[in-house]
């Protein structure tokens, strides 16, 4: 499983002298799953747009796929790593949620055949066949997500980036999006989310970029999350809601393996803890 | 398109001119624009260029105007051209280096203006409450969607859509934009005006204001400044007396 992204030495400044990264170096492999947390500011979305060539690197450089972002252009690294705006309204420029989840693939040059097979297999894949005739601005916002991501997903890239995936989504499309994102880690894609929301994140990634003023604090998986609060305190974040229950029942002595994985899991415990299993 | 808002957008500063009154300031602006209209003459509009560029210098805001540039020089270059093809070379420098102080002062104007501060001096001048912070709302409405129109590239290249090319293929691309970006802004004046509204905006009553604006001595020191300065250009390049322009037949 080698590294499909790479930062070395990564530094960043805005036209207005704003340093948003500092010496950031990290990989991301083929298949996983990785979540860049921290506070508004801390650097994650232009994590993102570097990622994906629409900013350069000030210092150091970036690697997608072993290829320097720097001599390609953002439609070319587009084919390997997709991004999902905070705002779908950004990126919903056609008048059916067909032509757009078709516009991907047109601009990749393939021909019309090829892309409607693509764009029937995403509007499936993503449960939005019986809104392939929809203007996608008319839609829901958890729809029009839906919609963003499906976009990007028809041009079949190795990784996908996403920013603030629950933002102004209700539970059920949360629960949605964690099924998306689950079901495209199995199929062998990256997922890497920007987010504020570590429930969210503890749920679907399996390592955390803890990020403050453009540095990185630390790279944990999510056995060691709860060994960490101090730096999940420093970069102004919670602890995942999961590994608080947790932490609490294995001070009492209910539980004994942590972390758990996920609400299941947690579920299946405190059974066998009432139950005794675990004595 | 950026660099250009840019110039355009309030700077915070401490500088004497920061701390005009903003009728000051319009006075200041709009007496320059008149005169870089009124002046003929290269000299003249040079001089004029000259003390745009001090009351910028005094305003520290140069590095800024600075960044703008080109995008200037650019719309002049282009307009300056077609001046050529029907007027002498003469008539067109003195057109060019006049359209060049019209937007330099208009961006020294807006770059040591407060929003707030225009809109209440524009209420002090007896606008319209509405107007006046229509006005105000639109040019902070024009860095807004400088702001959309650089995301919605951003999300086109993330869709494999290159914007590089031939010139006629980069126009047609960045045509694509306009629907996203008018749909965009249409719904942000939408919930913009919802915003106002929740604030009792259109409550009629008499409204108080945080800011209450007031002359100073060296706002008065300023404006005599300004006045006497243009006033002794004027004497010397009197520019009432037609210089012949020469039509190219």
């Amino acid at each position: 499983m080698g590294a499909l992204i790479e930062f070395e030495g990564v530094e960043y400044t805005y036209p207005n002298g704003n340093q948003a990264l500092k010496d950031v170096s990290l990989k991301i492999n083929r298949g996983e799953s990785v979540a860049i947390m921290g506070e508004n500011g801390a650097g994650k979305t232009t994590m993102a747009k570097l990622m994906l060539g629409l900013i350069r690197p000030t210092r150091g450089r970036v690697l997608i796929d072993g290829a320097d972002t720097r001599e390609s252009t953002t439609a070319k690294i587009a084919r390997k790593v997709g991004y999902i705006f905070q705002n779908p309204l950004y990126q919903l420029f056609s008048d059916t949620v067909e032509k757009e989840v078709a516009l991907g693939p047109k601009a990749m040059g393939m021909d019309e055949k090829a892309v409607a097979e693509r764009v029937n297999a995403t509007l499936e894949e993503m449960g939005l066949e019986r809104l392939r005739e929809m203007p996608p601005l008319s839609l829901s916002e958890g729809e029009r997500k839906r919609v963003a991501i499906a976009s990007v997903l028809s041009m079949d890239p190795q990784a996908l980036v996403v920013d603030e995936p629950t933002l102004g989504q209700d539970e059920v499309e949360r629960v949605r999006l964690i099924q998306i994102m689950m079901e495209l880690l199995e199929k062998g894609k990256s997922v890497i989310i920007i987010s504020h929301d570590v429930d969210f994140a503890y749920e679907v990634a399996e390592r955390f970029i803890i990020m403050k003023k453009g540095r990185v604090l630390g790279i944990l998986t999510k056995s060691e999350l709860l060994g960490n609060r101090e730096m999940l305190e420093e970069a102004n974040l919670v602890m995942p809601q999961l590994l608080d229950i947790a932490e609490v029942l294995k001070r009492n002595g209910i539980l004994e393996n942590n972390p758990v994985r996920d609400v299941r899991e947690l579920a299946t415990a405190i059974i066998s803890a009432i139950r005794g299993d675990h004595r | 398109m950026s660099s250009l808002l840019q110039a355009l957008q309030w700077q915070q500063g401490e500088t004497l001119i920061h701390r005009l009154d903003p009728r000051t300031k319009i006075a200041w602006c709009l007496l320059t624009l008149a005169f870089s209209v009124y002046f003929l003459t290269i000299e003249a509009q040079i001089i004029l260029l000259i003390t745009i560029a001090s009351y910028l210098a005094a305003a520290k805001s140069i590095r800024r105007f600075a960044g703008a540039l080109w995008s200037i020089l650019l719309l002049v270059a282009l307009i300056a051209a077609l001046n050529y093809l029907y007027m002498g070379l003469y008539y067109t420098i003195v057109t060019s280096l006049r359209l060049v102080n019209i937007l330099t002062a208009f961006s020294a104007f807006s770059l040591t203006t407060h929003p707030d501060d225009l809109s209440a001096a524009f209420i002090k001048l007896r606008l319209p409450y509405s107007f006046a912070y229509m006005l105000v709302a639109s040019a902070r409405y024009a860095v807004v969607i400088s702001r959309e129109f650089s995301n919605i590239i951003d999300a086109y290249k993330a869709r494999g859509i290159e914007f590089e090319g031939l010139f006629l293929r980069k126009v047609r691309k960045y045509t694509m934009i306009l629907v996203p970006l008018i749909m965009c802004t249409i719904r942000r004046s939408f919930r913009l005006a919802e915003a106002m509204e929740a604030r009792a905006f259109s409550l009629k009553c008499k409204k108080t204001y945080y800011r209450e604006l007031s002359f100073k001595k060296t706002d008065l020191a300023f404006m005599f400044l300004v006045v006497l300065y243009l006033s002794v250009i004027s004497i010397i390049y009197p520019s009432l007396v037609l210089i012949p322009v020469q039509l190219k037949s």
